[in-house]
């Protein structure tokens, strides 16, 4: 084998290798949910609902990771209920964690309205069998209370799920 | 080729450890919302006016110091509105007698509300006639409460007998 041959092989072959320790350091991680909407529909001023339309709950969060490192959910609002200039304020909608399916780590607030806050609040933190690539499926619903002198109108906001890994 | 693969090493290794050693974070969107219907509507506590056995040439108050009863007004549709009355016919009376709408009167005793509220009192009329224009604050969802009183003059050849009117109470976002 010729020298030119042998340099380039061994280029290979480091190039193989750092890709091989790269997928496996950036394997399964990922957080997804069920359904794209939290739709309270039409609601009259002092009315209150609470969504939990698939029996128990509403959505759920699907947390999977098989990197061996502890991981957390947190929740949060990226702003309140908001139509044009008027707003449904926090304390009106709230959330709760029912269940953790597959997970044998910890809930935080279970079974517990909290209300939404734009500052993440933490929801689940992993166990020790949560790293090794389970699916687990936390299980939220939601309860909005339309006060007494909110203005008509649509309103709307963004409900954000973080999914992180202890450092 | 010494530098080469010096290179291709010391890359490596940067992605790779800042692979490993990096808190990897995913995020997932979803969205809230809800329709927060229109509510528009007036209610009294009271809707009958009895102004009891009056003589003649009498005049009665519904009541001289205090109010008869309180509408309630309420809208979240950030639009003014108007409360009007309108009373379709004469005081009918007796044998195809009547007396004038006119010696109906009614005065706003008092409102919670931020709008504009005649003064004094008023005579009904053949037209429908605003009593209460409503401000900045009254369309936001809150009760706007109106206490009225009334009077009924009695023409001193008003004949006997038993007299009825009905008023009617609408509120509108225009004119």
């Amino acid at each position: 084998m010729s020298l030119s041959l042998k340099k380039n092989l061994l280029i290979i072959i480091l190039c193989i290798g750092f890709i091989f320790i790269n997928k496996t350091a950036y394997a399964l991680f990922e957080v997804e949910v069920d359904a794209y909407s939290i739709d309270f529909g039409f609601m009259n001023i002092s009315e209150s609902k609470e969504l939990q339309d698939k029996g128990l709950y509403h959505n759920e969060v699907s947390c999977k990771s098989d990197n061996a490192r502890a991981w957390y959910l947190k929740i949060q609002s990226m702003g309140p209920l908001k139509s044009g200039d008027d707003y449904i304020p926090y304390e009106n909608f709230s959330w709760k964690a029912i269940e953790a399916l597959n997970g044998d780590g910890v809930i935080y607030n279970k079974d517990v309205y909290n209300p939404f806050s734009d500052i993440p609040v933490l929801v689940y933190s992993s166990g020790p069998n949560d790293p090794k690539g389970s699916d687990v499926k936390l299980r939220f619903k939601y309860n909005l209370s339309i006060p007494k002198n909110q203005i008509a109108g649509n309103y709307r906001t963004i409900i954000r799920y973080t999914m992180t890994e202890m450092p | 080729m010494i530098k080469k693969v010096s290179l291709v090493i010391v890359v490596g290794f940067f992605v790779t450890f800042s692979g490993l050693y990096a808190a990897e974070q995913r995020i997932q969107d979803v969205i809230a919302s809800v329709v927060v219907g229109s509510t528009f509507k007036l209610t009294l506590d009271r809707a009958t006016l009895d102004f009891g056995s009056i003589k003649p040439g009498e005049r009665v108050e519904l009541y001289p110091a205090e109010p008869f009863h309180q509408i309630t007004c309420i809208s979240n549709n950030k639009k003014n509105w108007y409360l009007k009355i309108s009373v379709p016919a004469d005081i009918n009376g007796p044998g195809g007698q009547s007396l004038p709408k006119d010696r109906l009167k009614w005065q706003i005793f008092w409102t919670n509300g931020s709008g504009v509220k005649k003064e004094g009192w008023e005579s009904l009329q053949d037209k429908t006639t605003v009593v209460y224009t409503s401000g900045p604050l009254d369309s936001q969802g809150d009760e706007v409460n109106i206490k009225l009183r009334y009077a009924l003059d009695v023409p001193g050849n008003a004949p006997a007998g038993h007299y009825t009117a009905v008023l009617i109470y609408t509120i509108t976002e225009s004119l």
